[in-house]
């Protein structure tokens, strides 16, 4: 069955379709890949899975709950965890405090007893601050965990916030665009970081990305969008070859046989 | 874009991992020496031998002062919570502040209860009526919710203040001090104490966190489990109990509150002084705000300030000698070398001192020695401005930002200027 399943997703902004039916599905401890050229409405389908769009018509399952008019917070604490393309960290706290803010909902204790300092908040902060120690050493990142977010480099930040996503303790893991900015290196680093979370952490991931390595090597399953619409789906071998596909990237005129062409 | 040069397949080079080096200059525990932590503990009991000895040596009277110093404190830290951490600014904390003292006054004045139930009556309702406004922050924000505080705080100071059944009209009303003056001003700072308490846990604990994440992106925090709508809420109802009390603890300094003592102009010097003590610094708001409350007193007390002030023609050449040595100083600084046309303007302008001062020019003495430049009670509508414009421009941290260095000094790091340098305000709201 599958962890997170869209089924028929739409949403119009004015004239503008920017979605239309699209079905989505993930399966438990799979890896799927959403690819498209820009505008395609990937990161639109994206905010309609967590919650910040609500969709025109269509519907989002998270373990077979239906999901679709549920809050992003909400959807949060059943397991949904997401990173931004644009890098969704608090930039004026340091790295491990950003990991503190992302176990939110693991802190256990009420607001007013962590204002007014119980012994018992104090013991959860220490908890949490362990908590979020170990993850940045899985990582690799414990020596940025006392250094501002604002300012490191942008391949860091992309690192820092899966690590802060982590710390949500997801089910599902939404990632945005997470090899941008990175050198080839750095993104096959970055794939073998995702083999190695599904593994530990048992976890389904679901990615935008652009990087046809990273995609190809990683993937279980690709979906390739296209002015809102699903263009192809399929292992990532078969989309990657799908003529429509090569089109919807490189224009009409290409050879689609041509060997030296990765879509 | 999705195209590589380099077929897919072909094996990548295996990549070394990233080597895990230490803290960047390698800070290895610096421990300052016996010297050094004997500097530390004198610094220590300077400040508590101000705080703490000056109120029991000088005239008890002026201990009215000092508590309404400790008050501003905890409004300065109250608007701090709305401004710093929520990210939504408050123009009617006049209203905020007076709503408190008003709550005390009827409690205790009118209805001859204690001090403390008073006390804690106007911090009730202080959160309470916060949390109606912060109702309204979920739906509108920036400039817009910055009116609706506005007219809250006016509305306030206009017509609720003015109900004689509850805050005894034009008259005002009565909140008599429960202890001798001196006494009264160790209450408000034991006050002062737990809000410093409660605003050190608020930041350390998750309602803390959650409030800094939405302040910068609410749908980052959305998507890391923090309910927005919530946070917005609970962010108003601590500034709210910390302006209840601020109210609360002005009304019993006062003894009579009338709609009077709570007008815009307060509120206007409430964000001024919580702005240029620089926002989410405990320490530089308190310095800020209780330099402001104090700063009446201190022109009428320091020997010469009043009278300097009030002489145009004393006042002029010293401040031609502030702008020029600012000038000088930064002509000096700058990275690529002292810039000569500064130079020669700075040493312009200090000549200009010499030429304006009293001492060659005598005449002006008599036109303009009679004409009062700044009475001691207007002297912070003029200082507070003129300061936050520096703030804005050159100093986004604000005093909190200056004293940073001595804190971290303090806790026993190394001394360095550099900390906490930052590079721009940021009273942002993005809740759009």
């Amino acid at each position: 069955m599958s962890v997170l399943e869209t089924t028929e997703l739409s949403i119009r902004f004015g004239g503008v379709q920017a979605a239309k039916d699209v079905s989505i599905s993930l399966g438990e401890f799979e890896i799927v890949g959403v690819i498209g050229p820009n505008g395609a409405g990937k990161t639109t389908t994206f905010n309609m899975i967590t919650g910040f769009y609500a969709p025109n018509s269509g519907k989002v399952r998270f373990r077979g709950q239906d999901v679709t008019t549920m809050k992003v917070h909400d959807r949060a604490a059943l397991g949904m965890g997401r990173t931004f393309q644009n890098v969704g960290l608090v930039k004026g706290s340091t790295v491990r405090e950003n990991l503190l803010t992302a176990q939110h909902l693991q802190a256990r204790y009420g607001v007013v007893a962590g204002l007014l300092g119980s012994p018992a908040s104090m013991e959860a902060e220490r908890t949490l601050r362990e908590r979020a120690d170990s993850i940045l050493e899985i990582l690799r990142l414990d020596h940025l965990a006392d250094t501002r977010v604002q300012g490191l480099p942008y391949g860091d930040l992309k690192r820092v916030e899966i690590a802060t996503v982590l710390a949500t303790d997801p089910d599902v893991l939404l990632l945005d665009e997470p090899s941008s900015g990175m050198g080839p290196e750095e993104a096959h680093q970055l794939g073998d970081t995702l083999l190695d979370l599904r593994r530990e952490f048992g976890l389904s991931i679901m990615m935008i990305e652009h990087h046809v390595p990273l995609v190809v090597r990683v993937c279980d399953y690709v979906y390739c969008l296209n002015f809102g619409q699903m263009l192809a789906e399929g292992t990532p071998e078969v989309v990657r070859n799908h003529p429509e596909v090569v089109r919807a990237y490189l224009g009409e005129d290409v050879e689609v046989d041509d060997p030296e062409v990765h879509v | 874009m999705a195209v590589t040069d380099r077929p897919v397949d072909a094996p990548v080079e295996p990549i070394e991992p990233t080597p895990v080096t230490g803290d960047a200059g390698g800070t290895a525990a610096f421990r300052p020496g016996a010297g050094g932590w004997v500097a530390r503990g004198a610094l220590v009991a300077l400040l508590v031998a101000v705080v703490v000895g000056v109120p029991l040596v000088r005239d008890p009277l002026d201990s009215a002062e000092f508590a309404t110093a400790v008050v501003f404190a905890i409004i300065g830290l109250s608007l701090n919570v709305l401004i710093g951490y929520t990210g939504t600014i408050s123009l009617g904390h006049n209203a905020f502040v007076g709503v408190g003292a008003f709550t005390t006054a009827y409690v205790v004045g009118a209805q001859g209860q204690p001090f403390l139930l008073g006390v804690a009556a106007a911090v009730v309702i202080g959160a309470v009526q916060s949390l109606i406004l912060g109702g309204l922050a979920l739906r509108i924000s920036g400039l817009y919710f910055a009116l609706i505080t506005l007219s809250f705080g006016v509305m306030g100071q206009e017509s609720i203040f003015g109900i004689e059944a509850l805050t005894g009209g034009g008259a005002g009303a009565t909140a008599p001090t429960p202890t001798g003056p001196v006494a009264y001003y160790f209450i408000c700072l034991g006050f002062l104490g737990a809000v410093l308490w409660i605003d050190w846990r608020l930041i350390r604990s998750k309602g803390g966190r959650a409030l800094l994440a939405l302040r910068e992106n609410p749908r980052v925090a959305a998507s890391l489990g923090v309910n927005v709508k919530a946070y917005t809420i609970v962010g108003f109802m601590v500034s709210g109990a910390f302006a209840g009390l601020g109210g609360a603890l002005f009304a019993h300094n006062a003894v009579v509150v009338s709609a009077q003592s709570f007008g815009f102009q307060l509120a206007l010097l409430f964000v001024i002084m919580t702005v240029v003590g620089g926002l989410r610094s405990r320490v530089g708001i308190i310095i800020s705000s209780s330099l402001f409350a104090l700063l009446t007193f201190l022109v009428r007390t320091v020997p010469g300030f009043e009278r300097t002030l009030a002489r145009f023609d004393l006042l002029l050449p010293i401040l031609a000698v502030g702008v020029g040595a600012a000038l000088l100083i930064g002509a000096l600084r700058r990275r690529r070398g002292p810039s000569p046309r500064v130079v020669v303007g700075a040493v312009l302008v200090l000549l200009g001192a010499l030429v304006l001062s009293p001492v060659t020019i005598p005449f002006l003495e008599d036109r303009l020695a009679e004409i009062p430049v700044l009475t001691p009670e207007a002297s912070r509508n003029v200082v507070g401005p003129a300061l936050l414009l520096l703030v804005l421009t050159r100093l986004p941290g604000g005093i909190g930002q200056l004293v940073k260095p001595v804190q971290r000094w303090l806790t026993g790091e190394r001394f360095d200027w550099s900390i906490g340098k930052e590079k721009e305000v940021q009273i942002t709201d993005v809740r759009a």
